[in-house]
């Protein structure tokens, strides 16, 4: 019994740990940017509103590093729970044609509200909250059709996988449609949205997100007995107690409810709800009760530090953070393919 | 203490389980026998609840098992499937899934109590903080069995548990839970393959075949006419040191 407290005790530090390195991490990612911020500036800022930091901490950095650790986190505990309800590592947020979805109501929404400007050369939409709208409205619809087939044909978690790539490929081909009947600009636009960018979130957006966050990680959290059991076995679980359709059920639509808000925002950003579970999982073991909070604290983690380096890296020029989450997930995902046999 | 009467159950339109009655004894292991297909793995789940029954009564101690709810048929009944996945978790931590239908979110001192004394009972306190992943099939087996007894579960219903196991782990397995069924009062229903562990350990024995009962009784119902009808092959059954022992001739 000591022996397991012990264990459960260094999970805790674990948690602990990561949740230092996010404050650690924090005043720095509020200092990068093309206007270099010291500590001191950004500590008067906090409590100055005026003046040029002041400005530039509350209305654009402080949102942006906060999205990032928001977003970072959905998409992580996102990608932990999809793994665990669809019996597969495989398994991540945009399994459910979640990403492609979202483009193509992204797109769509694109070529229906923009007209371009001729003399500016960029493209107006005339109201941005349409292609947020479109994005989460055509990546919740192909979570329905997965998930109503799931239900009403008894499908395995196997094949629900599988539908989300048929449904995914269903989008891109509207989306290549869509491109194929889109001006030039309207081209740009529509490409430009589907790379991911921390930097279109305002503080409205910003609670929305933090508030689905909240409400989603804990119910997961309070789920976490559950998920354990289901993760053992489908039956155990049955016998357990557990209402293990139900679960599975509102677990798929929850996680996906999260990612598509996140992605809605932000656009697709890939890897981190891949990455970090399997992580989490490598260093402290799969009990749902730690990996949800270090799945989140991780995701928070990476994604923040990947939008440091997307400000950095060929400074002034801001790269989508999306790119820089795949550039750094690829390895990360090769390396953890070849350090654990992938389960299953 | 579980009484089926008129058990059915279907799947996609085939009948599985063709109107079975069954009284299973108290402190006793009952073996399931019968060849691949008969519906032993399926009747096995429908006893706990995990499969519904299309037809016909399960009684858990006189009341209908339709009359528990999921949580409350887990106090009761512990079950043990035919395989089970080695996950990234302790062994600890697998037993203390037991204490499922007992906790909502926070684990007391009493449940790792009772997590300490299910492994004490199965004898693997020792391999406690081992990741499954590590344990043989034996070990794995016994982890399973220490996870119903964290429980509290009086009957144990196990499928298949010896079918991976090496003759020594079938051996020790087998012999633990005859002692375990004694000493700790436990109900185990129990689906075998091997005719001969069943004859060396079991008590009450249920012959299967298509989905119906063919046969239901102690030792003396097994009979090379009945492993002829049921199997569909010839034998014979030797005493060998007063234990019956069944001869493929």
């Amino acid at each position: 019994m000591e022996e397991y407290r012990e264990y459960i005790r260094r999970k805790v530090i674990f948690s602990l740990l990561l949740t230092g390195a996010l404050i650690f991490t924090f005043p720095f990612a509020l200092g990068v940017g093309s206007y270099k911020l010291t500590f001191s500036q950004i500590w008067k800022a906090f409590f100055n509103h005026d003046g040029a930091a002041g400005m530039i901490v509350w209305n654009i950095r402080l949102p942006r590093v906060l999205t990032s650790i928001f977003v970072g986190a959905s998409l992580a505990i996102s990608g932990a729970v999809m793994q665990t309800l669809l019996k597969n590592p495989l398994a991540s947020p945009f399994t459910m044609g979640i990403s492609h979805g979202a483009m193509f109501g992204a797109s769509l929404a694109i070529l229906l509200f923009s007209g371009s400007e001729e003399s500016t050369g960029r493209i107006m939409v005339e109201n941005p909250y349409f292609i947020v709208l479109f994005a989460f409205t055509g990546s919740i619809i192909g979570v329905f059709i997965i998930l109503s087939l799931a239900r009403l044909k008894g499908l395995s978690p196997e094949a629900v996988i599988l539908s989300g790539v048929a449904i995914s490929s269903f989008f891109m081909a509207g989306t290549t449609l869509l491109h194929y009947f889109a001006d030039e600009l309207q081209l740009a636009a529509m490409v430009y949205w589907s790379f991911g960018d921390l930097g279109r979130t305002a503080w409205n957006e910003l609670f929305l997100v933090i508030i689905s966050f909240g409400i989603i990680f804990s119910y997961f959290v309070f789920k976490s007995w559950d998920l354990n059991a289901i993760e053992v076995d489908e039956s155990v679980a049955k016998s357990l107690g557990i209402d293990t359709t139900k679960l599975r059920f509102f677990g798929i639509i929850l996680a996906s409810l999260i990612a598509s808000i996140t992605v809605a925002f932000v656009g697709v950003i890939g890897f981190i709800g891949l990455i970090c579970p399997h992580m989490i999982r490598l260093i402290i073991g799969s009990d749902h009760r730690f990996l949800i909070p270090a799945s989140a604290l991780l995701g928070a983690l990476i994604l923040m530090v990947s939008d440091m380096f997307s400000k950095i890296i060929l400074s002034p020029t801001v790269i989508p953070v999306g790119i820089i989450t795949s550039f750094i997930g690829v390895p990360l995902f090769m390396y953890l393919l070849l350090r654990v046999e992938v389960r299953r | 203490m579980i009484k089926v009467e008129n058990l059915i159950f279907s799947y996609n339109g085939t009948q599985v389980l063709k109107n079975l009655n069954l009284e299973i004894k108290p402190g006793k292991i009952s073996a399931i026998l019968g060849p691949n297909g008969a519906g032993k793995s399926t009747f096995l789940k429908c006893l706990n609840a995990i499969l519904k029954s299309k037809g016909g009564c399960i009684y858990i101690d006189g009341v209908d098992i339709n009359r528990f709810d999921l949580k409350d048929i887990a106090k009761k009944i512990g079950y043990v499937p035919q395989k089970s996945n080695p996950v990234l978790t302790t062994v600890f931590d697998y037993v203390l899934l037991g204490r499922k239908p007992y906790i909502s979110f926070g684990i007391k001192k009493e449940d790792l109590r009772i997590v300490e004394n299910a492994l004490e009972t199965l004898g693997i306190e020792e391999i406690a903080m081992k990741k499954l992943n590590q344990l043989s099939g034996g070990e794995l087996q016994k982890v399973v069995i220490a996870r119903a007894f964290a429980q509290q579960a009086k009957i144990f219903l196990l499928d298949e548990p010896v079918n991976n196991l090496d003759l020594k782990s079938q051996y020790e397995l087998m012999k633990l839970l005859k002692r375990l069924t004694f000493e700790k009062e436990i109900t185990v229903v129990i689906v075998l393959h091997d005719i001969n562990i069943a004859l060396r350990f079991a008590d009450e024995f249920v012959f299967m075949k298509e989905g119906k009962i063919i046969a239901k009784g102690g030792k003396e119902i097994v009979t090379p006419e009945l492993i002829e009808e049921v199997y569909g092959i010839k034998v014979q059954i030797e005493e060998i040191s007063g234990i019956p022992v069944l001869v493929y001739s």
